[in-house]
This record gives structure tokens, sequence and C-alpha cells, in this order.
């Protein structure tokens, strides 16, 4: 609980110049209302990560386990000057383990994700544009470990409502410059519009759809097979925080590149049973330009 | 911009500790770590505590001094197991790379079956095997015996229409479910609903909702579904003994819900609460019972199913080629 109330008086902190913008803005002679990354992008994107990821699951096992699962993800996103959506899709499998040796099986997960994200432009300060919103997450996994029996199969969804605060900069390089490639070949930096930016996103609402106290699926005992037996929403519980590092580069035909650090952490609040996972994924994507729709 | 983008990685590395939110890491494989962790788990989800009249305090009080710091993990294990069996239940297990511990319910009566006996003198040649099914005529082709040894999760229709079929003619069908462990529930509906000509509730079932010793949901109603298809509307005669346990419990309980099946043998072993899953810092698992299934007059049969009629082998009949139970079942059969 102390944690959950540092975690929320730390993002606070660090809203707060957003929401002291305005006056930043005011007086500060870099200061603008017009964005720095004002350039209209739809983009389709496809990415790949490579994860770092744990989940401790206290119903069946008060130890972490820890994989490196790859990552999947296809996403719709609209840039706009002024207002940025973005809908994404992201998949994650495979195994886990814990630290110790004697733990010859390993656990397999799966993991789903459906975000929804919508930011405004609030402001620029020195170069840096700032965007606040929010983002809408359903997650949920399907957890298999042979070793824990009756309660090999574990299944949770959670749904979390962000606040969500965004820095950006153009980091494009604009002129042309001549270099040399270990000293020897000579090689031509042309002007390439990149952009950086780091999100964060809190969460203001955290459910989750989780098993109850047993955790054990008896449905077949009572011949009402179920997958979600005995399963309890809890609005309002637990915690979750993530993060994302964002570093794009435009290529001449208008597609772009991205790499991309993201971070993710949540627990689930109860007192009993509690679930906690986190994920560091370390993403290349590639963003294809999407035509601007013609208005009729 | 170099500021920007050190205060951007900083931003980053400062958030992205996901121990802000987590607890700390309890593996460990001290001793006493896991001893505590095992009895807490027991005492806060083990749901016949209150039933067996268990002082859960009193079983730390006796095996606490025994986990010292430099015990051997082998007399961890046994100290851990033998606290266990304290809650003599077939369902607990602790399990580590080296030992699993039991509790032997089959043990605490006769064994009251013969297997070789039933091969020598009922199984005539030759016998059938359809799935997990032994079964033949008996009494001369007007009995139908099958004897099913474990609740293997892969009963069929089409095994069970076959034996059925075999056996429409018989003026009785026995199911011999002595030393039958237990396993997959859904094959008890699977059969049993071969017996049944209406929905027919059979048990309740309460799973622990909370840490105290009455912590129970409320019971959710079991019902027998008559199967759409070829049934049995003759006697049936379940057979049972100490070792009829798990699933062969829940079968023996479900038939004191139906009026046409009568159930013989010695009480069974029990084993009516479903058994979770768990594991302790130093990566061993266990499971015990987490939930409590009751008859239709609430009574719980946890100890054993208690037969209609209870017959034990006559080492006399024994002596003669013959199963006490078995003959006993063919003559209820014959009423």
């Amino acid at each position: 609980m102390l944690r959950q109330t540092i975690a929320l008086r730390l993002f606070c902190i660090c809203l707060f110049p957003l929401f002291n913008g305005k006056a930043v803005a005011d007086t500060a002679d870099s200061s603008s209302k017009t964005p720095i990354l004002n350039r209209p992008f739809r983009s389709l994107q496809f990415g790949m990560a490579r994860t770092a990821s744990v989940y401790r699951d206290f119903a069946t096992s008060p130890l972490f386990y820890r994989g490196a699962p790859t990552q999947y993800s296809l996403a719709w996103a609209k840039e706009e000057g002024s207002h940025d959506r973005r809908i994404l899709m992201k998949y994650q499998s495979g195994s886990y383990k814990p630290k110790n040796e004697s733990i010859k099986t390993p656990a397999l997960a799966h993991s789903l994700y459906l975000q929804y994200s919508r930011l405004w432009y609030i402001g620029t300060w020195k170069n840096t544009d700032l965007r606040v919103g929010g983002m809408m997450d359903l997650s949920g996994n399907l957890r298999i470990n042979p070793s824990l029996q009756n309660n090999a199969g574990g299944l949770e969804i959670f749904n979390t409502l962000f606040a969500s605060a965004r820095i950006s900069r153009d980091v494009s390089r604009k002129d042309e410059k001549k270099t040399k490639i270990l000293w020897l070949i000579p090689w031509r930096k042309l002007p390439r519009r990149r952009t950086i930016s780091f999100q964060l996103n809190a969460a203001l609402m955290n459910n989750n759809y989780r098993n109850g106290y047993i955790y054990s699926n008896q449905a077949n005992i009572t011949n009402k097979p179920s997958l979600v037996y005995n399963y309890s929403f809890n609005a309002f519980s637990g915690y979750r925080l993530n993060s994302g590092l964002e570093y794009s580069i435009f290529l001449s035909n208008g597609n772009a590149i991205r790499y991309s650090w993201y971070w993710d952490a949540l627990q689930s609040g109860e007192e009993f049973n509690r679930f906690e996972m986190g994920h560091h994924a370390f993403q290349v994507a590639f963003l294809f330009q999407m035509p601007k729709k013609e208005k009729k | 911009m170099k500021k920007f983008v050190l205060f951007v990685l900083g931003g980053f590395m400062f958030t992205s500790c996901e121990k802000i939110l987590f607890k700390e890491d309890l593996a460990s494989d001290n001793p006493r770590d896991n001893f505590e962790y095992l009895w807490k788990e027991c005492r806060d989800k083990y749901a016949f505590m209150q039933y067996k009249k268990v002082d859960w305090q009193a079983v730390y009080n006796k095996y606490s001094p025994r986990v010292t710091d430099n015990i051997s993990k082998d007399s961890l294990f046994n100290t851990m197991a033998l606290m266990l069996n304290e809650l003599r239940d077939g369902h607990v297990n602790l399990v580590s790379p080296f030992n699993t511990s039991v509790y032997l319910i089959s043990q605490l009566g006769p064994e009251n079956i013969s297997k070789r006996l039933i091969e020598d003198n009922y199984l005539s040649r030759p016998f059938f095997i359809t799935g997990p099914f032994v079964h033949s005529f008996i009494d001369s082709g007007r009995v139908g015996y099958i004897q099913f040894g474990a609740f293997t999760g892969t009963v069929t229709d089409d095994q069970l229409d076959y034996m059925l079929e075999k056996y429409q003619n018989t003026r009785g069908l026995i199911l011999d479910l002595r030393n039958n462990g237990g396993g997959a529930a859904p094959d008890i509906y699977k059969i049993m609903g071969r017996f049944v000509e209406n929905k027919t509730k059979i048990f309740t079932t309460k799973d622990k909702s909370g840490p105290g010793p009455n912590d129970f949901s409320d019971g959710l109603e079991s019902f027998l579904e008559p199967h759409n298809g070829r049934r049995y509307t003759k006697k049936l005669a379940v057979l049972c003994n100490r070792g009829t346990y798990s699933a062969g419990s829940y079968t023996s309980l479900a038939t004191k819900a139906l009026d046409n099946v009568i159930l013989i043998g010695d009480t069974t072993g029990g084993g009516l609460g479903m058994p979770n899953g768990g594991q302790l810092p130093n990566g061993w698992t266990y499971r015990f019972s987490v939930t409590q299934t009751l008859d239709l007059q609430g009574n719980n049969y946890e100890d054993g199913v208690p037969p209609d009629i209870r017959v034990v082998l006559d080492p006399a009949d024994v002596a003669k080629g013959k199963d006490t139970v078995i003959e006993k079942a063919v003559e209820e059969l014959k009423k």
C-alpha cells in the first residue's frame, strides 16, 4: 500500500509540470502553443519485441517466475499535432522458470493486450511537446504450470484506465553531414526526420477478474464445466504503472522504423492470492504510412 | 538536447523498476521459512480442519522444534510430511525432487478384494477390456460385472454403449470400484448418467472462501443428467472398499441419491475434498483439500462413504474361490 502511494505521488509530481505548463509557456521565451511534432502521420505498425518478464501468483507459489517471451504487436496510430490516437494489440508467449534449480518443468504463459490511447497536446516547453490523456488497457494471461497439479492452469484478466503523459522531441538531422565509417569509408548522412518520446501511464482505475480464494477449478466435480469457476471481479484493486521510450526514424518514402523500450508492471492488490507481473520489452517496429482519407 | 535525452532515460530507468509494486522476493531454502509457509497455507486453506478436529497450533508446537537451521533436506522433508499426515487425508502430499509423501487411506481397513480371485473365478474367458473397463458376464450370464480401476478421464460414450448393449438383458449390473483411487471427475457423470432417468441432485459442494476454519462459499448443487442415448434401467450394485477414494467416493456418494443403485462393501476411503496445488519457497510442491462435499442430508463423509450393505471378504469364501462382496451383490440384484 505504501509503495502504491509512493508511486502515485511520484507520478503526480511528474505530471505537475504538465498542468503547470501554461504558466511556464506564458513566461518562457522558448515556449509556444504550436507543437514541434505537428506533421500528421497515420500508420499501421508491426512490431516484434524480446522481453524480460516476471510474474508471481501468490495463490500457488511465493516464487517469481522469469522468462524471455517473444512479443508481437499490431497497432494503428493517428498522430496529429493536437491529438494522437493509438489502437494496439500485443501478444506474447513463452516459458517461465523460477531461479530455483530444482524446478525442472517450466511454466508456459500466453498474454494478450488490447489498448486504446488518446493524447491531447498541451503545450511546448523548451522544444519539447507535452501531451496528456488516457489509455484503456484490457489484458489477460493464460498460464500453464504442470508442477502445480490441480492448480496447473491460471487465467486472469486485467482492465486498467491510465492517466497518460508524453513528452516528445524532434531530433531530426536538418542538414547533410559528411563523415567516414571507421575513418576510411566516406559516408553522407542525409537529412532525416527523427523523433524521440517518453510516455508514462499510471493507473487511475485497476480492475481484475481472477480466481477465487481456493484458486482450484472444481467445475468438473459439479458437472458445470467452466474456465472461470469461482472467479470474481475486483474493482479498483491493485495498481499498474507502465512507460515507453520510443525513438522513430522516418524514411524517405514516408514510412518509419521505431525502436522502443516498454515497461509494464502490475499487481492485483488482493491481500490473499495477490498476482504480480512485469515486462521489459525491447521492440523494433515498422510503421507504414497510411494514406489520408479524402473528404468527399 | 543532451539534457532531454538524459531526462528521458533517467525517467525511464526510474519508472521501470517493478519492485516498487511488488512484494519482496520470498524464494528461500531456509528450513524455517519453508516450514512456516506450509503450515500457514494449510491453516488458511485446508478445508477439513474443523471437521477432523485437528488442533493445527498443537501440530505446529509438536513439529516446529524439529526444524533447525542445520536440518538436512531429507529430515526437513520428513518433518513436514509428518506434519501433513496429521491431517489424515489421502489428498495431502508433499513433493520434492527426491521424495513424495503420502497418507495411505486404504490401509485403514481390510483390502476386501483379491484381483487374482476375480480373474480366476469371475472373469470368464475371454473377458472384455473396453477402454479402462474390464468386464464379463457372471452368474451364468444373468449379471454383468464391470471392473473400473481408475477414473482415467478416457471414458467414452462408445465404450459405455458397447457394454450396456452387451448386458442389456441381464438382471443387474455390478460396477466394481474397489481400489479405485479416483482421477478425472467427468467420468463420474459419464458413467452414472447411464443409470438415471431424470435429472437428479446428488451432492452439494462448498469451497473454502477465507482463512477462517468455517469460511466456506454457499453450497453448489451437483446434478446427474440422464444420458441422451442408451441407458440401463435395472439394478446396479456398486462395490467399494477403503481403497475407493476421491472420484470413487464421489461416485459412491452419488449412489445414495439413486433408488436403483445399491452400495456394497466396506466404507470408502473418503477424499471428498478437491485438492489444490502449490509451491513452497524452496520449490517443493504440496497439495491438500480445499473443498467439502456433502450428501443431500448435509452429511460430510470425508472420512469415508458408508455402504448400504457392509460386506467384507470372508476367508472361508476366499478359500472356496468366492468373492463375498460380489456374491452379496449378485444376491441383491436377484431380489
